[in-house]
């Protein structure tokens, strides 16, 4: 954890709402994500980030630093209120039902049209994905989280992480050439 | 790594809705904060200015009564001040020598009466008597 992390970390504690903000701006993309390929609608994202960052800063006092970083508390939050909203709404999502506007990526970084539906049927294909493997997939993949910390919100050990790792590849690769056939082969 | 695992990174860059971001921003540091102190703390913080604020009025009543008690013996109570006056000792000394004078006095002129009765009434006097 970064010194001035530390002390951002330490003031929020303290009810500096400033201190708190410069933590959320830091931090509400990465949440954001995890959360959007956890769920269907953007909407629904929307909300279970909002109420991941309410709980982190009603809960703050609370934080310990016990020698991982911040945002593994932030994901473990995070990871608490997707399940609590499995719970309450479960929703089987097909890949039909992705829409590539779920995305709303930088149409600078999405060359072609083809490119974006590329991105929607990945995310198509992660979402049928056990939790488990979407979680490790996300965090390695996409946030490009080191395998100890994400160990730590999935309250694993590292070397569990890899196996998931590798099994939640190996599974995506499956779902994605087995949905798509020999057209996306080429990707 | 492959297409698929490159593909994967792209999505970092989903970002979230620049109003959403605000205006959850907005909401969230309007809220209150929960408190973690634990209930001892909060007992303890309830009482110890009660606590502090009786102790130092009741320690402050006790120094100002000793204070008192002190002073009025010294400075209150003349008696007892006078005692501490040197002339006033010095009479009382001279007294006291006056009145060991007179006792010694009374208990001569006894002794000598005693006798002259005993020389009146032929009564035989002792050595001691005698040299009187």
């Amino acid at each position: 954890m970064l010194e001035a992390e530390k002390q951002h970390i330490d003031n929020a504690q303290g009810g500096d709402k400033e201190a708190f903000s410069l933590l959320y701006d830091h931090y509400l993309p990465k949440i954001y994500r995890y959360i959007l390929f956890k769920v269907s609608k953007m909407e629904e994202a929307e909300d279970l980030t909002h109420e991941v960052f309410l709980s982190a800063w009603q809960n703050i006092g609370g934080y310990k630093h016990k020698g991982f970083p911040f945002s593994s508390w932030l994901y473990q939050i995070a990871r608490n209120a997707v399940i609590d909203s499995y719970r309450t709404s479960k929703k089987n999502v097909q890949i039909e039902m992705v829409s590539e506007n779920l995305l709303k990526i930088n149409p600078t970084e999405s060359d072609t049209i083809d490119n974006d539906m590329e991105l929607a049927r990945i995310r198509g294909a992660i979402k049928l994905l056990k939790s488990e493997y979407q979680d490790v997939l996300i965090m390695r993949f996409i946030e490009e989280l080191p395998h100890e910390e994400i160990a730590t919100v999935l309250g694993k050990s590292q070397g569990a992480v890899r196996i998931i790792q590798h099994r939640a590849l190996k599974e995506l690769k499956s779902i994605y050439y087995g949905q798509f056939g020999e057209k996306f082969n080429e990707v | 790594m492959d297409n698929l695992e490159k593909n994967l990174t792209r999505f970092k860059k989903i970002e979230p809705d620049e109003i959403f971001k605000s205006r959850s921003r907005a909401i969230i540091l309007n809220s209150p904060q929960t408190s973690y102190r634990s209930n001892f703390q909060t007992f303890l913080n309830l009482i110890t200015p009660k606590v502090l604020t009786i102790g130092s009025v009741t320690a402050s009543v006790a120094l100002l009564i000793g204070a008192l008690s002190i002073l009025g013996n010294h400075l209150l109570n003349p008696s007892l001040a006078s005692n501490f006056d040197k002339t006033n000792i010095d009479k009382e000394i001279e007294e006291f020598n006056f009145q060991f004078a007179q006792i010694e006095y009374y208990q001569d002129s006894a002794k000598k009466i005693e006798i002259a009765l005993k020389k009146t009434s032929d009564v035989p006097l002792s050595e001691e008597e005698l040299s009187l």
